[in-house]
């Protein structure tokens, strides 16, 4: 009987010893991206010379058929003082909430040290199902000024290309008054927030 | 039993976080702001804070930045001295501007400062951006232009003077003959001061050249010069081929040429000389037609704004720089390219208000002196062929590294290969093609000048400046005295910020 209630015991203790460890590792796969907005964001630190770049996408998906999901997309450091290999690559991801399928935009926000970037592409899947990785290529420059919110622009790659395994980009548009807009009802941390504008290059 | 130890290692690590926690304060002295931006703690890549801070309008901290890796005095003390004369003239100091923009001419046009690091940027091992920053030929035109510029403020007309001719000089560093001497504010500043010294033979020289430049670099021809470039290079190209295939033939004393005559020409090389005397001729008439429309179109320029500049009756120059300079960084799959590209900057048009009644609008602006354009005509240079040969040895190394890895893994009881491979991917990650990005990127956009008749005393000033489209973004009011002298100048910066 003691042996069968020290068991028991033992049982429970590893039960718990389990779930302490499983809280302490999975707690890094809960963490927040520190370099994007969260709809659940309520402070927007920027201090450190951190500033706000925002941005959004058109995704010219067709009507019926494969669409294409984006996951993330990356940005690269563009810093004349650094040598080259030392230079930063950021992956910055976007969540479902940043993406409207209304309108068939995705609102991206990157969080950076104040700099020079070159947002290099949007990386996502056609079908997810069985999933073919697809890029929107972009190579265009930004600036991020220290304590700054700044809107870049709406980039946009034209009708999806099913047949290529990458787009270029087409066109940027300045839809300043409609996409702000959106950006502060996505992230309430940008409401009361003053966004300035500014573009890509 | 390992409950047990994990229990107690929570617990201890529980007591410890918040024990740090509860103890843990601002630290009672922080660094102080000298300490911060001492030369000794600043690492040059803290420079791209001080050139943001520039743009956002917090000079203070650019400035206490850029002055410190100033006195590092290491092989950027050129960058540093060009990125705090541009800071300093914003600000209006012209006095220390003065200072910063001569202590980079200094290095600029030494050609044996530094010289060891050049020799060692070269090698395989080596980065450019090793050597020391001596400037792209465009960035010492406009050196030796703000050099001049703040001299001739200072009524130190003779080296204003040597400073333009050096800014002409650096300008004919470029390797495309076209694009050659294009600066036309160093040639109508060479002209205003040779007539200030009573040269006027001279002075009319520079404005002869001055008048080609603004032509050759005006927007209506910048593609049409472009063109007429690449046909000039095509033509260079076919005339050496030409010369080549005839040199045995004409060459009557030569040894080769009694060779070549017991031979004669074979009917294969006569009508390759035949074609190529065509394709030349008809290269010569393309290139004849261009020129002439470049012509025609700069007879359709207004070219009062040219005269107004030297006419030594205005006796006050305003200078309007804006917007932010061109952006070099690396491309290409090794970072061994070095590109250029420009921000779009909101203002374009200005108009001058003086003492609430005297407007002056654009048509009287010396425009088109935007550096960009004088950025990316600067041709070739031998150190890309040096960086793209590096990048060629680097990938190559790479795939041998690759193939022998792969063979090893099917052949190679011994692990010779495999050290081979580990060798040769070694030397590949050693070599260091990456390109040289360093530039003066506090310089403005483009200069606007425009001179003015003032009479000596204080003067109300407001300057407007406008989109493409005509909308006011900004306006900017001050007071300024100007003095009873030929050469007042005045320097504004409209950075383009944020709206």
């Amino acid at each position: 009987m003691l042996s069968l209630r020290g068991s028991g015991e033992r049982f429970l203790n590893m039960k718990k010893l389990f779930f302490i460890v499983s809280v302490f590792l999975l707690s890094g796969c809960a963490s927040v991206n520190p370099y994007a907005l969260t709809k659940t964001q309520t402070v927007l630190d920027l201090s450190n010379n951190r500033g706000v770049a925002l941005f959004t996408l058109k995704v010219n998906n067709p009507a019926q058929g494969s669409r294409l999901s984006l996951a993330s997309f990356t940005a690269r450091e563009t810093n004349q003082y650094k040598a080259y290999n030392t230079l930063g690559y950021y992956s910055v991801p976007l969540t479902q909430e940043s993406y409207s399928v209304q309108d068939d935009l995705y609102f991206c926000s990157a969080i950076l040290t104040s700099g020079i970037y070159r947002l290099d592409s949007f990386n996502g899947m056609i079908n997810l199902l069985f999933g073919v990785p697809y890029t929107l290529k972009m190579d265009k420059i930004f600036d991020v000024y220290p304590g700054v919110i700044s809107y870049l622009g709406r980039l946009d790659s034209g009708p999806l290309d099913m047949k290529s395994a990458f787009m270029q980009l087409k066109s940027i548009r300045d839809n300043y008054e409609q996409d702000t807009v959106k950006f502060k009802e996505i992230f309430p941390v940008l409401q009361n927030k003053e966004i300035g504008k500014d573009s890509f290059y | 039993m390992p409950f047990k130890v994990f229990k107690t290692f929570f617990v201890v690590l529980a007591i410890v976080s918040t024990t740090t926690l509860a103890f843990a304060q601002e630290p009672k002295n922080p660094i102080s702001e000298e300490e911060k931006f001492n030369s000794k703690n600043l690492l040059d890549e803290t420079a791209m804070q001080a050139e943001m801070d520039f743009y956002a309008g917090n000079d203070h901290q650019a400035e206490l930045i850029f002055k410190g890796l100033k006195e590092k005095k290491n092989h950027d003390v050129a960058l540093w001295g060009n990125q705090l004369g541009s800071l300093y003239l914003a600000q209006g100091r012209k006095k220390e501007a003065l200072e910063a923009f001569m202590d980079a001419y200094l290095v600029m046009n030494n050609l044996t400062a530094f010289k060891d690091l050049e020799l060692k940027s070269v090698g395989l091992t080596s980065s450019e951006a090793t050597k020391a920053y001596k400037g792209d030929p465009y960035e010492k035109v406009f050196n030796s232009f703000y050099v001049g510029m703040l001299l001739y403020a200072d009524k130190d007309f003779e080296n204003a003077l040597a400073s333009f001719k050096n800014g002409i000089l650096c300008d004919s560093d470029v390797g495309s003959d076209l694009y050659k001497s294009d600066v036309t504010i160093l040639y109508l500043m060479a002209s205003r001061l040779e007539s200030l010294q009573k040269n006027q033979s001279m002075a009319d020289d520079y404005f002869k050249q001055a008048m080609e430049a603004f032509i050759l670099s005006c927007p209506n021809n910048r593609a049409l010069v472009s063109q007429e470039q690449s046909l000039l290079d095509d033509l260079a190209k076919k005339q050496k081929i030409l010369l080549k295939k005839e040199a045995p033939y004409k060459n009557e004393n030569s040894a080769e040429s009694a060779k070549a005559k017991a031979k004669t020409k074979t009917a294969k090389l006569e009508k390759e000389i035949a074609d190529l005397g065509t394709e030349i001729s008809k290269l010569e008439t393309e290139i004849k037609v261009l020129t002439d429309k470049i012509q025609e179109n700069g007879r359709k320029l207004v070219t009062s704004s040219l005269r107004d500049i030297v006419n030594l009756n205005n006796n006050t120059l305003l200078c309007i720089e804006t917007g932010k300079g061109p952006l070099k960084y690396q491309s290409g799959n090794f970072g061994e390219k070095a590109i250029f590209t420009i921000k779009p900057y909101q203002a374009t048009g200005f108009s001058v208000t003086v003492d609430n009644f005297t407007r002056i609008d654009v048509g009287s602006f010396l425009k088109n002196n935007d550096i960009y354009y004088q950025a990316s005509t600067r041709g070739g240079r031998v150190m890309d062929s040096i960086l793209k040969g590096k990048a060629e040895f680097k990938q190559t190394t790479a795939d041998v590294s690759e193939v022998i890895s792969v063979a090893s893994q099917v052949y190679d009881p011994y692990g010779v290969m495999s050290l081979f491979s580990l060798a040769t991917k070694a030397v590949s990650n050693a070599t260091n093609p990456y390109a040289d990005a360093r530039h003066w990127s506090l310089i403005p956009a483009e200069i606007q000048m425009i001179p003015l008749h003032l009479n000596a005393g204080t003067h109300k000033f407001q300057i407007d400046s406008y989109d493409s489209k005509g909308k006011l973004i900004e306006s900017v009011k001050f007071d300024l005295e100007i003095k009873d002298e030929v050469s007042n100048v005045i320097f504004k910066r409209f950075r383009g910020k944020i709206s």
